[in-house]
Parts: C-alpha cells; sequence; structure tokens
C-alpha cells in the first residue's frame, strides 16, 4: 500500500482505506501509481514572468502614487434610459414567468425586462413535473444566438416579406407536381389543422421527416396495434425495466417524463421498493450507466437475446447462444416474476425487433399496465418511406415544390448528395427555418423562421396533456413563424395565434390554459388492443438479418448534442458528455479489448472507411463497447451552420443506412485504421481518482434492507478541536443533500447552473487545458471489469464547508462564512492568487483565466442581471444560488410570513429531472433536507478531513 | 541640523502625502453632490415639495423590486398633456411620446455593478422613507446624490438600525472603522434571517 493511501484517512486513526477498485478511465486504470501522482500535463506551464524585487518596486511605487489621481477624474455619464411608454406587466428589477413548451417539454420562461432568461420545467405539468433537460435549459441561448438568419431572401437577395410572398406565389403557381411540406414530426393539434386546410387549399402534401427517426417503433405499434404512433410508458409501475439499447434516461425521447417515473423507484423506501433495470447495450448510455445489471453485447447478440425471450414468452423457439444464456436466464427468471409490472424496451429502429418487444409486453400484460398505445388524431410522425419516395419523386421530376420547416435532412441524411441532386430538380424549394443549414443551402426561397419563444403554437406532450406554447419576446429579427409563412401563401387571414384561438375556440378555457401551460384533454391513457397472432415469421425475420462484416458502426445519440439540431448552442457543447466527459467533438468509442488488440490508444486518431463513406476521429477508448464495434455520436460535423458547430467532429449520419423501410443507425460495417495520434481532446474529468478514499459510498438493496446504514458504517474518530471559534448555528442554516442513487448522471443541472449564474463558456482549447468554469460537475467512476463496469456519477460542488480550507488562506478575505453557512465568494475582494483553489480538498473552485464575455449586445440578453459577471483574475464556484435564497427570503419578507420549506430552490435542484438533489434549512425540523440529514444513508464526501460540509450525499444502492 | 530640518521636512511631507492618498483613495468611486444637467428641466422640488405627489407615483417600482425605476414619459404626460402644454420642457415629453424616442436621463445614483441592492427590501420591509437615503428630494431642484451611497455608508446605517454584521465576522469592522463611531461592533446582532452583514447579501 503506497504512502498516498495511508495517508488518506487525516486523522490518523489507522482506518483502512475501503473500495480502492473504483477507476476513471482505461489507461490510467493500468498506470504506476508512481505516474498518478505527476502534474497533468500542460497543468503547469509557462510560469516564467520575470520576477525581481526591483521590478516589484517600481510597480508598486507608479501604481501607490497614481492611486489619489483617479478620484480626479469625472465619472463617466451614464443614461438611464426609462420606457417611453408605461408596460402594465413589467416592473424593471421583477422577473415574469411565462409558461411554454420546448421540444415536448412544458417550461415556464423567466424573463426580465422582456428578455427570457431562463428555462424552468413546469411544475403544473404531470408529464414534466417540473423538470427540465439540457436542451430545454440550454435553448434560451438559442434563441440569442447571433448566427439566426435576419430577413427573408430569395434566390440570395434580401426582400422584404411582401415582395418574398409575391414572388413565391408567382412561382409555386408556374409549379408542376407535388407540393410538398417537410415538418419534424408533429404533435402540434392546431397546427396539423392548418396543414390539412392548406392541403386542400393548395394541394401542400404534409411529410414529417425527424433526424433520428423512430419510424421503426411507430411501424411496429402499426402492425401489433393497428395505430402508427409510438408507444407511452409509465415507469413507475415497472417493477423490472429490461432494455435493449434504449436511452430512455437519455437522449431517447422524453427524458425528463422517464425520469421523474423511474427515479421514484429508485427510492429503496417506495411502498413497492426499488425497481430492477436490466441494459443490454453495445455502447454505454447514459441509462446503461444506470442500469442494475449491465451486459455488453453486439447489435447480433441483442437480437439472440431478443429472440429467446420472444422464444420463452411466445409461440417461437430459439436457443440463445453459450455467452448469452446467462443473460437470458436472468431476465426471463425477474420478467417471470413481475408480469404485468415490467416493461421491455429496445433503442432500434428496425420494426421487425420492435414487434417482437411488443410481443413480448403483451405476453407479459404489460399493455395498460406500464406501457400504452392510444389512438392520437392530432399526431404526424416521420415516416422514413415517405422521404425515400420522395427523393425518387424528385429525381424523375415529379415535385414541383418542396417546404422545409424547421428541418436539415441534406445534413441528417449525411450531406446527402442523392438528396441535393433530388432537389435540383424541383422549381420551388423553402427553408423556412431559423439559422442557415445544408438544406437551406440548396434552397431558392429562405424564409427565417421564429425560435420558438417567439412563436405561437401548442403541442400534445402525452396523449393526455396539452401544452401551450406562446411567445415571450417580440421576434429580435426580421423573422415570422413558419406557419403565418404558409398562411400567406395559402390565403389564410389573420395571423396564427387568432387561428389558434379559433381553432380551440370552447374546447379549452383560453386563458388558464396559457395561464397553466397545460391542459389535461383527456382524463386517462388508454390502450388500443393487441392485434398480431403469430410473431414466427417476424422472428425469423429477425433470425435471418444480415449482418455485414468487419467492424460494427453504432451512431447514437448522445446527450447534449442528440440528433444535432442544437449543435450551434456553446452550452451543450460544453457540457460534458456523461459517459465520455467529452466535450466540443464527437469521437470514435471503442473497446479497451479492440483498442489493445489494435494498438489504439485514447487520443489517436483512426480513419473510419464504410463504402464511400469516410470519417476522420480521434479515438476514446470507451469501457462497455461492444468489442468489434465503434460507436460515434451523431449530431456533429456541420458544413454549413453557426460558427460553434461548423467543421466540429465527423457527420455520423453519413454512416445511416436505410434497411427495412427505416434508416438505421448501426446497420454499417467498415474498417479502421490509425493514421495519427495526439489529438486534442477535451475532456473535463480525466486527472480526478478515488486515490482510495471512500468518495462514493455504495451498497446493494438486499444489504439495505438487512441494515439501512450497509456501506455507509464506517466511523472516523475526528478530534473535536478547531483553532478557530465554531461557527453559530442559529437563523437559517443551509445545507443541501444528494442523492446517488436517484442521480442518473445527466447532467441538466450544469445546463442549469451556467444560465442561472452567467458562467461563461470557455471553448475547446481552455477544457483541454482543464481550465473548465462549471460550478457543477459530474464525477464519473467506474468500478470492475473493463468490458463491463459498473459505472457511478456523483454531482460536485462546493461543499460549502464549516471548517472551509480555502477561507483560512485567503489573503484578502475574499472568501469568508456567511451567518447562515454559506461559503461566499466576493468576487469585488478577491485578487485572485488562487490559493483557495489550491487548497479546495474538492477541487471545486474556478478561476477566470481571460474576460470571456465577447461584448456581442444579442448574446448578453441572455445574461441574469442579478448577478455580476465576473472579469479575468477571480475566483468564482457554487454560491448555494444566493440571488434565489435573497429572492426567497425577500418574497417571504414583503408578504409577512416565515420562510416556507420549498421557497427557495437552487438552480441544479429545481431542473432535475430525477429529484435528486434536496435543499433547505437544515436547523427546521420539519423540512425535507432535515428528513434527509437524518437518514441512515447519509453520508458527506471525504469526512476525515473534518472540513464539515454542508453538501451531504445519500449512497447509493443497486438492485442486485 | 540643517539636515535634520530635512528629515524633518521630508517626513511631513511624505506623512502630508500618504494622509492625502488615503483620504482620497478613499473617496474612489463616491460621487457625493454629483448634480448632472438633465435633458428636461424637471423640478423634484416642484413636484414632491410644493405638489406633495407621491414618490412612488412615479417611482413605481420602488416598493416592488430592486428598481425604483424613472417613469416612463407616459406617466408625465398624465397631467402635462393639461398642465403647461406649451412649456419648452414639456414639448420635449410630448415629442418623446409622439416619436416614441424614450428620454435619456443622466444616472445620478448608481452602484458598481458588483453591490446588489434591492428597493423593495428596504422601502417595502424595511419602511425606510425615500429621503433617508435620497436626502431632501422635496427640495431639490436639481436633484443630487446626496450621500456617499459608500458600503461604509450602508453598514453604518445597518448598525445603527440592529441589522449589522454578526459577531462573528469582526473583519468588516477593521476594513470599514469609521463606521463604529458610537456602535461597539457586533452590539447588535442579525435577527432570523434580516442579516445584513454578511458580504454575499449585497456582492454576488
Amino acid at each position: 500500500m503506497s504512502n498516498l493511501e495511508k495517508e488518506s484517512c487525516g486523522s490518523g486513526c489507522g482506518c483502512k482505506p475501503s473500495t480502492p477498485d473504483y477507476w476513471q478511465d482505461v489507461e490510467n486504470k493500468v498506470v504506476s501509481k508512481a505516474e498518478l501522482m505527476e502534474f497533468p500535463e500542460g497543468e503547469f506551464d509557462n510560469f516564467s514572468v520575470k520576477k525581481t524585487r526591483r521590478n516589484f518596486l517600481k510597480i508598486m511605487g507608479y501604481s501607490v502614487s497614481a492611486l489619489p489621481l483617479t478620484g480626479c477624474i469625472k465619472i463617466p455619464v451614464r443614461k438611464a434610459l426609462p420606457y417611453t411608454y408605461k408596460q402594465n406587466t413589467i416592473i424593471p428589477g421583477v422577473a415574469n414567468w411565462y409558461a411554454s413548451a420546448f421540444n415536448g417539454l412544458p417550461v415556464l420562461l423567466k424573463t426580465r425586462e422582456g428578455r427570457p432568461i431562463k428555462v424552468e420545467g413546469n411544475e403544473k405539468s404531470s408529464f414534466g413535473q417540473g423538470g427540465a433537460n439540457a436542451q430545454a435549459q440550454a435553448s434560451v441561448l438559442s434563441l440569442y444566438d447571433t448566427n439566426r438568419l435576419r430577413e427573408p431572401s430569395v434566390e440570395g437577395n434580401e426582400v422584404s416579406w411582401e415582395q418574398f410572398d409575391d414572388s413565391l406565389k408567382k412561382l409555386l403557381s408556374e409549379a408542376r407536381g407535388r407540393k410538398v411540406l417537410i415538418t419534424k414530426s408533429l404533435r402540434s393539434p392546431s397546427e396539423l389543422s392548418l396543414i390539412k386546410e392548406l392541403s386542400s387549399k393548395m394541394g401542400l402534401e404534409h411529410i414529417a421527416f425527424d433526424a433520428v427517426s423512430s419510424t421503426g417503433e411507430a411501424s411496429a405499434n402499426s402492425e401489433t396495434h393497428g395505430v402508427y404512433t409510438l408507444s407511452e410508458f409509465d415507469f413507475e409501475q415497472a417493477d423490472v425495466v429490461v432494455s435493449f439499447g434504449n436511452d430512455f434516461l437519455g437522449a431517447h425521447r422524453s427524458d425528463v417524463a422517464n425520469a421523474k417515473q423511474f427515479s421514484k423507484r429508485r427510492n429503496p423506501k417506495h411502498s413497492r421498493g426499488m425497481n430492477k433495470h436490466i441494459q443490454v447495450e453495445s455502447n454505454m448510455s447514459l441509462t446503461g450507466s444506470n442500469a442494475d445489471h449491465r451486459f455488453t453485447r453486439s447489435e447480433q447478440d441483442q437480437r439472440d437475446i431478443l429472440l429467446s425471450l420472444a422464444a420463452e414468452f411466445g409461440d417461437y423457439s430459439h436457443m440463445p447462444k453459450a455467452n448469452n444464456k446467462e443473460v437470458v436466464a436472468k431476465m426471463i427468471n425477474e420478467l417471470k416474476a413481475s408480469r404485468g409490472n415490467s416493461l421491455v424496451l429496445s433503442g432500434s429502429n428496425d420494426k421487425n425487433i420492435q414487434i417482437l418487444v411488443n410481443q413480448i409486453n403483451h405476453s407479459l400484460g404489460n399493455y395498460g399496465k406500464t406501457i400504452f398505445v392510444s389512438e392520437k388524431s392530432y399526431e404526424k410522425l416521420s415516416n422514413d418511406q415517405e422521404i425515400e419516395q420522395l427523393i425518387a419523386d424528385m429525381n424523375s421530376s415529379k415535385v414541383g415544390a418542396v417546404f422545409f420547416a424547421g428541418v436539415d435532412p441534406v445534413y441528417a441524411l449525411g450531406e446527402s448528395e442523392r438528396l441535393k441532386s433530388a432537389l435540383g430538380k424541383v422549381r420551388v424549394r423553402v427553408a423556412m427555418v431559423e439559422s442557415a443549414s445544408s438544406t437551406s443551402n440548396t434552397a431558392n426561397f429562405i424564409a427565417p423562421t421564429n425560435h420558438v419563444y417567439e412563436s405561437w403554437s401548442d403541442e400534445m406532450v402525452s396523449s393526455t396533456e396539452l401544452a401551450m406554447v406562446q411567445p415571450a419576446i417580440q421576434p429580435l429579427f426580421g423573422t415570422r413563424m413558419w406557419t403565418e409563412t404558409l398562411m400567406s401563401l395559402g390565403g389564410v387571414e389573420g395571423s396564427f395565434y387568432d387561428y389558434m384561438k379559433n381553432y380551440w375556440g370552447n374546447r379549452i378555457d383560453w386563458n388558464q390554459t396559457l395561464h397553466d401551460g397545460v391542459a389535461q384533454i383527456k382524463s386517462e391513457k388508454d390502450s388500443v388492443s393487441f392485434k398480431l397472432g403469430s410473431i414466427n415469421s417476424i422472428a425469423k425475420k429477425v433470425k435471418n438479418y444480415q449482418e455485414g462484416s468487419g467492424l460494427q458502426i453504432i451512431g447514437f445519440k448522445n446527450y447534449a448534442i442528440g440528433d444535432g439540431t442544437m449543435a450551434n448552442n456553446p452550452w451543450l457543447q460544453e457540457l460534458p458528455d456523461p459517459i465520455t466527459k467529452a466535450t466540443w467533438d464527437n469521437h470514435a468509442l471503442i473497446s479497451p479489448a479492440y483498442a489493445k488488440s489494435e494498438g489504439l490508444a485514447t487520443g489517436d486518431i483512426v480513419e473510419i472507411t464504410s463504402g464511400k463513406t469516410k470519417l476522420k476521429l480521434p479515438v476514446i477508448v470507451q469501457p462497455g463497447v461492444a468489442q468489434n464495434a465503434v460507436a460515434i455520436a451523431l449530431g456533429y460535423g456541420h458544413s454549413v451552420g453557426g460558427k460553434v458547430s461548423r467543421n466540429l467532429g465527423a457527420n455520423a449520419y453519413s454512416l445511416v443506412k436505410f434497411v427495412n423501410g427505416s434508416y438505421q443507425y448501426s446497420a454499417s460495417f467498415g474498417t479502421l485504421k490509425k493514421v495519427g495520434t495526439g489529438a486534442k481532446i477535451a475532456r473535463t474529468q480525466t486527472h480526478q481518482y478515488m486515490e482510495g478514499r471512500d468518495i462514493v459510498r455504495e451498497t446493494t438493496f438486499n444489504a439495505y434492507k438487512k441494515n439501512p446504514k450497509a456501506g455507509n458504517d464506517k466511523v472516523f474518530k475526528l478530534a473535536n478541536v478547531d483553532i478557530y471559534p465554531a461557527h453559530k448555528k442559529d437563523g437559517h442554516q443551509w445545507a443541501m443533500a444528494i442523492n446517488m442513487s436517484s442521480c442518473t448522471g445527466c447532467s441538466a443541472c450544469i445546463v442549469s447552473c451556467n444560465a442561472e449564474n452567467n458562467v461563461p463558456v470557455v471553448g475547446k482549447t481552455e477544457i483541454a487545458r482543464k481550465r473548465d468554469m462549471h460550478w457543477l460537475r459530474l464525477d464519473r467512476y467506474y468500478k470492475g471489469d473493463d468490458n463491463e463496469p459498473e459505472v457511478v456519477h456523483q454531482p460536485m460542488l462546493c461543499q460549502h464547508c464549516e471548517n472551509a480550507p480555502c477561507e483560512n488562506v485567503c489573503p484578502v478575505l475574499a472568501t469568508v462564512h456567511s451567518a447562515d453557512g454559506i461559503n461566499q465568494q466576493i468576487y469585488n475582494r478577491c485578487v485572485g492568487t488562487r490559493y483557495c483553489a489550491n487548497n479546495c480538498p474538492y477541487k471545486v473552485r474556478r478561476f477566470n483565466w481571460f474576460n470571456y464575455d465577447r461584448g456581442e449586445e444579442v448574446e448578453r440578453m441572455v445574461l441574469n442581471p442579478d448577478i455580476s459577471q465576473r472579469t479575468r483574475g477571480i475566483m468564482e464556484k457554487c454560491s448555494f444560488c444566493i440571488q434565489r435564497i435573497q429572492d426567497g427570503k425577500l418574497k417571504a419578507k414583503r408578504e409577512r410570513r416565515e420562510l416556507q420549506d420549498g421557497d427557495i430552490k437552487v438552480a441544479c435542484q429545481q431542473s432535475c429531472p430525477s429529484n435528486a438533489i434536496v435543499f433547505g434549512d437544515m436547523m427546521n425540523p420539519e423540512t425535507e433536507i432535515s428528513k434527509q440529514l437524518a437518514d441512515e444513508r447519509k453520508y458527506v464526501v471525504l469526512e476525515e478531513l473534518n472540513v464539515q460540509p454542508r453538501v451531504n450525499y445519500l449512497t447509493k444502492i443497486r438492485n442486485k | 541640523m540643517k539636515k535634520l530640518l530635512g528629515a524633518i521636512v521630508a517626513f511631513i511631507a511624505f506623512g502630508a502625502f500618504s494622509t492625502f492618498i488615503v483620504v482620497q483613495a478613499r473617496q474612489i468611486g463616491y460621487n457625493q453632490g454629483y448634480a448632472p444637467d438633465q435633458p428636461v428641466a424637471f423640478s423634484h422640488a416642484k413636484h414632491a415639495g410644493d405638489l406633495e405627489i407621491d414618490c412612488q407615483y412615479c417611482h413605481y417600482g420602488a416598493d416592488k423590486g430592486r428598481h425604483a425605476n424613472i417613469p416612463p414619459t407616459e406617466t408625465c404626460l398624465n397631467c402635462h398633456s393639461q398642465v403647461k402644454t406649451n412649456s419648452p420642457e414639456i414639448r420635449k415629453l410630448q415629442a418623446s411620446v409622439d416619436s416614441g424616442e424614450n428620454i435619456q436621463w443622466v444616472k445620478v445614483n448608481f452602484l458598481p455593478d458588483f453591490a446588489y441592492f434591492n428597493h423593495a427590501q428596504h422601502v417595502n420591509v424595511g419602511g425606510i422613507s425615500c429621503q433617508k437615503c435620497h436626502g431632501p428630494v422635496q427640495e431639490m431642484e436639481i436633484y443630487y446624490q446626496h450621500e456617499t451611497l459608500g458600503m461604509g455608508w450602508c453598514i453604518n446605517c445597518h448598525r445603527e438600525n440592529g441589522i449589522a454584521p454578526p459577531e462573528d465576522h469582526p473583519e468588516i469592522n477593521d476594513v470599514y472603522p469609521d463606521t463604529q463611531d458610537g456602535y461597539p461592533a457586533g452590539a447588535h446582532l442579525y435577527q432570523g434571517s434580516g442579516n445584513g452583514g454578511d458580504c454575499s447579501k449585497c456582492h454576488y
């Protein structure tokens, strides 16, 4: 045992360091301890400024003599501009909240003086339950994207909207053939009604296209239930969840709703106990990293396992391969024990696989309990066959006009030359987009459309709940809602607002729905009956599926960037991937075993060839990737678009194949060749190790049931002496508890914190220098086997220690303790010595190496005006959202009442889709935080240092 | 002797210079008495003094939020669409409303960006009169900054009113010793959540 580990318990109590088997990444798992202690490369470069006593005195003397001169300088004249007309709804300095929805998630928009600055989940929604994911949080920055198009243009010339409409109408009247509108999958009743009206007026056809399609699942439901729709789930009712590569907690779909339901069953005190989650996948997904049992299996093996389940629960016979027998036996065991309370899912876009999954759910009696398929008259879902048919029709000159509304198929079909040349044969090509894209570059009419927060719309977020989309700001630029562009072409009078209001009429209470943001249209989810008879022929097709040869290439949506629609958002680009912890790029993820056999390492550059497609990417050796596979995130490699996303990574959509009626994301095979080394990978977490300390405490559900303190029974004998007087504890004392069992590691909290606290974006180069600015980070640790590791996610933020090591090293009292237990960072006192960061055992302090504010007027509109912008040379860190604490207290005082539990919610807590974070006053025994602090699972990180953190953790419990 | 004299002169000069530096340095950023010309010759003495119009008739945010706010031009025209419409000053207001261009008032009171101040906290919760900080506004023909609006001034008032820095942070007294006059440091401790002495009550 090295010295390091012996010293890990600072109290010298002689206790044995536990949990030495966690590891951070594959390379470092094998390096020697001596190497671990080296400073990370680049950490202490270029500190060679000439410092002499003489120079110091010169500068000192000058600055002291110059100081009084500053007193003689006249203060600059500053203007105070009032509104000219009284704004009845706006009180300067007081936030207004508007309900809206973003991508199927009901949200609330906080606006200050008319500018949306923060997105929160809408707690009135029974679907989203107040959670908000990273995309929704970051969407407010996309609103202020300076790359948005500002004026309509025809053939590259900027025109007015009147000229645009006139010339488009003229050309449309000459166009012969199909007129097609392409949107993403639409669930907006009023927009669909408008499109229907236009189809009869102008002969407009409607096709939906999603960059990452779900045609497979919808087609399967169409065969098994007779409805072309997607299933809905109730994870809270499911005792057992078996998922085949379905990233339902991450990028798959409705992640917030899923996580809200799922996390309730990760609480060991739930009346029905913890659920059991088994994941089989070929790439480490966010969902897989949370599974109780995770198996790394190739796509082929997954089909084998699925067929074995289908055989067990259907009229089919199949014997699993030897290496899958154990997995199959485990699944069958668990599923049989919870018929009707289980859920089987697949992330595949292959119709046949989804039919098998449906059959298994049907046999288990899950329909109507944990999974629902209902008739929905208000949705138009993507169908990959329709877009393929359209391309064929374009090529045979049967298409006269195409309208793209917010979709980028040229990019999402892999910069498809096939589609580009087909579009060349279409007379009228209208792009209704927010910013320039590969698709809009092929269009002759560009109609810039409003951001969703400048628009009116509505959306069915589930089969029972309607969400309203209302504008929270006037259009920033000369844009127009795409619906209004269509209305003016089709000669529909009025605005889209009028149309919507007219559409709903008396069916909803308009004002109340706008106020709440949501309305329950139906009381319960219904489920249509299962129709399919035998699965024999389907199972045969799955069995006889023709794999390619070579390395399997898996395209997947990662959590931050998703399908690439929001790739130009710097908050999302800088959000570390929950698994790889890499930012600003996509990578070739390969398994440790494959890396070893091919002599590859993280940072090597490889060329992946499949057919005519070649992609050059840096390698990350990722535990949990199937051995003969490479996983590549979709959504990167934009050749057109904003300066944030352009030429970042490679476009993996070029490897998507159209097979069996749908686009498939893991159907390509190819070869991988090393072409270089030394790629700079901007990862936020490769330099943190547990060093044998029990930073994460975990146990199993069975052990917990016997002893709630299981895994958390270590006692440190801490000397109760301190050279400083103890802090008084009266009034409010703020504390936080983070439930490690609920936390999925999704990182929505990071974006929420960025938005709330004006945390700057530093860019790829600075991240690579380990100068990331996120106040809150998620540490990810692996445990066990390289191929099938267990994963732990741990949110790490300022621990607000009572004996804070940072406080007593600050030479200028810039970080001091407040009376309510907050470790305060006072920017205007800070001189940037960085002693505090050096002395922080949790490494949560962040230093401004530069002025990151670019002074861009439009972008600055997103800043929270209650928080100061930090400048170069200032230390910053989590403040427990002090502005929210102050605001909550002020509100209570204005209403002449006591502060209630729940009045103050910190940003990370509010957005958390799994309710893992609790914050409140620990002096009041009635508060949620007091209850959590009394829990047997409660522990603090680095307890042995006796710094007495105010941030507490609850042990992670796995149900295995 | 000459040498000694020289040394004494040098010492006094150095002392005077140092005092000058310290005194001046403490005033940096203080603009007490600042009374800039305004685009419209508005008299608080007339409106708030003679006519006794309530402050919050115009500065309606003071009770509700962070900013007291400068009234929208329309508010002026509530009366001045009838009163003194021929005055050249009032015509400026009418022109503003007609054109939609706002009047560019010159800001008199301002705090640095790193200091957060909330009017509602003081006006609504604290029940402090406007004059406490802004001086005899009802007598000001030309509005000027009455107080230093410096941190020592803030802290001093909090002490007087028993909303003082907490006992375990005497360092604030070292930083602003002149605010201690008559108030033993830490004599009045915070009241529940009302403590106004922690740094991050204002600096965040």
